[in-house]
């Protein structure tokens, strides 16, 4: 009996493929800044819009979003500032957003995450198609709950 | 009839044989007690194997009756670990205290030992957080994720408690020399961790796991035994 324990041991040690070196997609990651479109006219009533392009500054590619009221915006974890172009039907307006970056450890397989705490965020004026913008929680922890709401 | 010679050396032997086991009540059976000491030669192989890995481990045990031995280990490892998204250095020492219990009935003369043991374990060590990257699923921005650390982040202070089950042998080589080499399952109990980091190696607990307290250990020994006095077994 204790020899078959003791092999069954030693199998078990040399079986070394460990279950905690994949980072599961499920797993929260650096969040990004997720703003909630809501209606200028009735404050608290959520309003779709039909197309919405964000164009990071100096970037060429855009992250295009349709009929939705919510949109996640990725901040740069190497810069305390990320402005977008946030444009529909042509008519731009720049946002931009400051914060301070910071580290924080997720798991062996998974490595380090970017939080950021929000300094300031604003849109340039004169404001085209926005008419103000809100922080609601400026620690953004979290990609599952709204950071900022923008009324247009 | 002519007996060939290797028959009759079996014959011999096989007469031989009853004739010790006939023998075993009559001849006083005298066992020796003393202080083994040694050294895990698993550390020194596995440094020559293994990249980023240093250690070295002194065992001792003390056989306070038939089957009962006080038995301990002390270490120092040092451990780099280097992965996709991680590379930090574990270093430190540590401290096993325990018992172990034989459970091989040996035959006259002959003092090996198959073990039960457990050990109460400790650990002193640090860790050094060398570089990281950061885990970031839209990459839009494409940004350098990987961070290299300019000056290290060293978390120091750090202690681990653990308790050890093993199944081990012991075998008496030449007179007073002894081999031994023990399996062993580890389940940590207590463990001070770094501030925004985590003890993924601990000093003689060996690979943290994310999901559980379990992890295992090996020592492969080479003990040299002081006897200190003989004793009979009644």
């Amino acid at each position: 009996m204790a020899k078959k324990i003791f092999f069954l041991l030693v199998l078990t040690s040399v079986v070394s493929c460990e279950p905690d070196d994949i980072c599961e997609s499920s797993i929260p990651d650096t969040p990004a800044l997720v703003i909630r479109l809501y209606d200028a006219a009735q404050p608290d009533q959520l309003k779709p819009i039909s197309s919405l392009t964000a164009t990071g500054q100096g970037l060429e590619t855009s992250l295009v979003f349709q009929q939705i009221d919510s949109i996640a915006l990725p901040l740069r974890v190497t810069q305390n500032q990320t402005d977008f172009t946030l444009a529909t039907e042509d008519i731009e307006d720049m946002l931009k957003i400051q914060y301070t970056p910071s580290d924080k450890y997720i798991s062996r397989a998974c490595g380090f995450k970017t939080v950021f705490s929000i300094n300031n965020i604003q849109i340039e004026e004169p404001k085209n198609w926005i008419q103000s913008i809100e922080l609601v929680s400026s620690e953004v922890v979290h990609d599952s709950l709204a950071h900022v709401k923008i009324f247009y | 009839m002519t007996v060939s010679p290797m028959l009759r050396y079996f014959i011999s032997l096989f007469i031989l044989s009853t004739q010790l086991i006939g023998a075993q009540d009559s001849i006083p059976k005298i066992e020796r007690y003393g202080l083994r000491v040694g050294v895990d030669m698993s550390k020194p192989i596995r440094a020559m194997v293994e990249d980023g890995y240093k250690g070295l481990e002194l065992t001792a045990d003390y056989r306070i009756s038939r089957n009962l031995y006080v038995a301990g280990e002390i270490g120092t490892e040092e451990k780099r670990v280097t992965s996709e998204v991680l590379d930090f250095k574990t270093s430190g020492s540590y401290l096993k205290v325990g018992v172990d219990i034989n459970t091989y009935k040996n035959w006259i003369g002959m003092e090996n030992q198959i073990l039960v043991g457990f050990r109460l374990g400790l650990s002193a060590h640090q860790q050094e957080l060398l570089g990281y990257t950061i885990s970031q699923k839209n990459q839009y921005w494409e940004e350098p994720l990987d961070v290299m650390l300019a000056s290290t982040q060293t978390f120091d202070g750090l202690s681990g408690q653990w308790i050890e089950f093993l199944l081990g042998v012991k075998a008496e080589l030449m007179r007073n020399f002894y081999m031994g080499l023990s399996v062993r399952m580890h389940h940590l109990l207590n463990d001070t961790r770094p501030s925004n980091f985590d003890n993924l190696y601990i000093p003689g607990f060996n690979r943290v796991s994310d999901f559980g307290p379990w992890g295992v250990g090996l020592n492969y020994t080479v003990m040299y035994q002081l006897p200190l006095y003989k004793k009979q077994v009644k």
